[in-house]
């Protein structure tokens, strides 16, 4: 133990003390101030869509509307309270070529014109010189459709308050009884997304340090010192429990940044962002699945960095280790969005995928208390299983310098 | 009752890298464990430390098995390793814990070597800003740093300016009159036959010669004659049937079938007035030995 202490403390400051890693984590951080200050700085808290027209808004394009047979009556008027940065110009229809050269020269420029469609409905036709300028057909229709509804019902004879009930939008709300809002949606995605980053990153982070103890010859001093399981353990441990500093550093900057700088009713699509799908024992659960996730990984690149004897190769030796971890990490993916509960479940106690998964799941579903528990007991001996692996082939290869070893050469080798 | 290495073998693959190797080192002292590249000494060394399977045979340390619990040993490997962007006195109190010493006991040990070797003023400098001499003496207080009682040593004057020789030299002195059990392996021949009371040559995993040096070189009776002349001694030397083996700056080196032809040669030389300034008529040198040997093996 008390070699695995010193091996820890050991990596430990080793690789707090590198300047990749202190310019990661500052610029993280500056990351997540700076995204959290993006809301503040531009004030709208969301609601910007909802801001009324305002009179005095600069108009920065112009837009010919013709209506020569006057099939929506006081469309100027509708279209210029929709659009305030357009400024409305009644055009003549003869004059359409003209208009359409102009928009060729000057992208502000668009057209709308009214005309009779089929079923005696009008046709909206909007004429802009490309995709990115003008005004969108669809929105012009939407903006239309009221005035043009109201006015073919006043014109059948119905009162106007009947008109308005008619053309009023049923009231609706939405309840939700699971527990998957949009605040644990995102924060399941981000999760799991930092699962794989923590995995990817720190897991290479201890490849590293074993390739570049082989590269500096200091595994030999090493191994003759302590037991080789007992520097893979000490190793692995440093760089998940730096990678927990880190990542803890990122949460609270994170965390405050959010009471600090966020504004009161944030939005994200209409939708409030909050952290209520976040408690005690999720948040505790999750911290369990990262901590088992990273060392089943960190194993694996403890092999694969054993195998190298230059750390140029480390690349190329790390090829299954971040294949399994990728496909692990994309089949979780798709399937946490899955609505079938089978697959869920079973890649759920699969341990190289229910570090992903289940972040996601604690989150926005109600797990079972029996599914956690064989998920993380089934982790745990995939953890043991892979370690007694692990410590097996880094003990066997350490010492191994020349050509990298490919996996058929484990088979041959012997500790 | 010391180290014992008894039918030893180890196989990568279909080669052998040691086969049925036997030796024992029942006194403290320096073993010298002999052999051109590839012959299989880092393979033995590694056995006997732990960190690598034998085949076949037995190991043993005082009768009992050689581990970290049964005796502290250090190893100053051929390719020298030691972290290059670590501070001397963290990577020395680093390596002392790891053989089980406290910070404070590692600390002060690797205080006294630093003195002792003469590089106290690099230890707070990043390894690697440091010459390869005074990287080896690191090494070298690496590997000694937690008391040892068996230590390795791996080639340890390779590469190492005449001073740095001497103080290591110095070291190694220290260390036989402190009656620890080193063993070393060595291409320098000269340095050997200085220190090593026993070898084993080895050729390709294969024990080519194995014992007491004085012994063995003694086996081989007077075979030698070096002499340092300014004359040209050459026809008179041939007349007594002496073979020249080298022409050197210094002088002459003759293969002789006996003492008798030597001397014979050297009464001639007198009566001619040739008085050389050095004649020894002796055994073979460990180099000679060991191409010879190793030659034959090959």
């Amino acid at each position: 133990m008390k070699e695995i202490l010193a091996v820890f403390l050991f990596t430990f400051k080793d690789n707090i003390r590198k300047k990749a890693f202190i310019i990661t984590t500052v610029l993280v951080l500056v990351l997540i101030v700076a995204a959290c200050a993006i809301p503040a700085l531009t004030s709208g808290g969301g609601e910007s869509e909802e801001t009324p027209a305002d009179p005095t808004v600069t108009k920065d394009s112009v837009c010919y509307l013709l209506d020569p047979d006057g099939r929506i009556p006081g469309a100027a008027e509708v279209l210029a309270a929709a659009f305030p940065s357009v400024e409305f110009r009644e055009g003549e229809a003869g004059k359409l070529d003209e208009y359409k050269q102009a928009m060729q020269d000057d992208k502000t420029v668009s057209a709308v014109e009214i005309t009779a469609g089929e079923d005696g409905l009008p046709l909206v036709r909007v004429y802009s010189a490309d995709f990115m300028s003008g005004l969108s057909a669809s929105d012009v229709s939407e903006a239309l459709r009221t005035l043009y509804v109201s006015n073919v019902l006043s014109q059948a004879g119905v009162s106007a308050d009947i008109a308005q009930i008619a053309l009023s939008d049923l009231p609706a709300e939405q309840v939700m009884v699971g527990k998957m809002d949009i605040s644990g949606y995102v924060l399941g995605i981000l999760l799991v997304a930092i699962m794989f980053f923590a995995v990817y990153y720190y897991g290479y982070g201890v490849a590293m340090s074993v390739a570049a103890e082989k590269t500096s010859r200091v595994m030999e001093t090493l191994v003759i010192s302590t037991k080789p399981s007992r520097i893979l353990f000490g190793k692995c441990l440093a760089m998940g429990v730096l990678g927990l500093c880190q990542l803890s550093l990122f949460l609270i900057v994170g965390a405050l940044c959010f009471q600090l700088l966020i504004p009161a009713g944030f939005t994200i699509g209409g939708m409030p962002l909050a952290l209520s799908s976040f408690t005690l024992s999720s948040g505790l659960l999750i911290l369990v699945y990262f901590l088992l996730g990273y060392a089943l990984y960190a194993m694996i690149n403890s092999v694969c960095g054993a195998t190298v004897s230059r750390t140029e190769d480390l690349n190329s030796a790390m090829m299954p280790a971040v294949l399994i971890s990728v496909v692990s990490f994309y089949a979780a993916y798709v399937v946490m969005l899955m609505p079938d509960g089978g697959v869920k479940r079973i890649m759920t106690y699969i341990p190289f995928t229910s570090p992903f998964i289940m972040p996601f799941r604690l989150l926005n579903e109600t797990v079972a208390a029996a599914d956690i528990l064989i998920s993380v007991l089934l982790l745990l001996a995939g953890i043991v299983l892979v370690a007694f692996v692990s410590v097996r082939l880094y003990s066997a290869s350490v010492l191994h310098y020349g050509s990298r070893l490919k996996l058929k050469d484990f088979f041959r080798l012997k500790a | 009752m010391g180290l014992s290495v008894c039918h030893v073998s180890k196989s990568f693959g279909d080669k052998k890298a040691v086969d049925d190797l036997s030796f024992e080192m029942a006194e403290p002292g320096v073993f010298g464990l002999i052999g051109t590249n590839g012959a299989g000494k880092t393979t033995t060394i590694r056995m006997i430390l732990g960190v690598m399977d034998k085949d076949e045979g037995e190991i043993t340390w005082n009768g009992g098995p050689v581990n970290r619990h049964t005796v502290r040993f250090g190893y100053m490997p051929e390719e020298r390793g030691i972290y290059p962007k670590i501070k001397v006195i963290d990577q020395l109190i680093y390596f002392g814990q790891l053989r089980g010493m406290s910070r404070r006991a590692a600390a002060q040990a690797a205080d006294r070597w630093l003195e002792r070797l003469g590089v106290t003023e690099y230890r707070n400098m990043l390894a690697e800003k440091l010459s390869k001499g005074n990287q080896q003496k690191i090494q070298l207080a690496a590997t000694i740093l937690h008391d040892p009682e068996l230590i390795f040593l791996d080639e340890p004057f390779s590469g190492l300016d005449p001073i740095n020789v001497d103080v290591f030299k110095s070291v190694l002195a220290e260390l036989i009159a402190d009656r620890r059990y080193i063993v070393m392996s060595s291409h320098q021949m000269a340095t050997v036959e200085e220190y090593c009371r026993d070898l084993v040559i080895l050729s390709r995993g294969k024990t080519v010669l194995s014992g007491n040096l004085r012994q063995i070189k003694a086996g081989y009776g007077h075979t030698n004659l070096s002499l340092t002349c300014s004359r040209d001694v050459l026809p008179l030397a041939e007349k007594h049937g002496l073979r020249l083996i080298e022409k050197t700056a210094e002088g002459y080196e003759f293969k002789i079938s006996g003492d008798e032809a030597a001397h014979a040669f050297l009464a001639e030389l007198i009566a001619g007035g040739v008085y050389p300034e050095r004649f020894e008529i002796r055994e073979p040198s460990l180099h000679e030995i060991f191409v010879e040997k190793v030659g034959a093996a090959q």
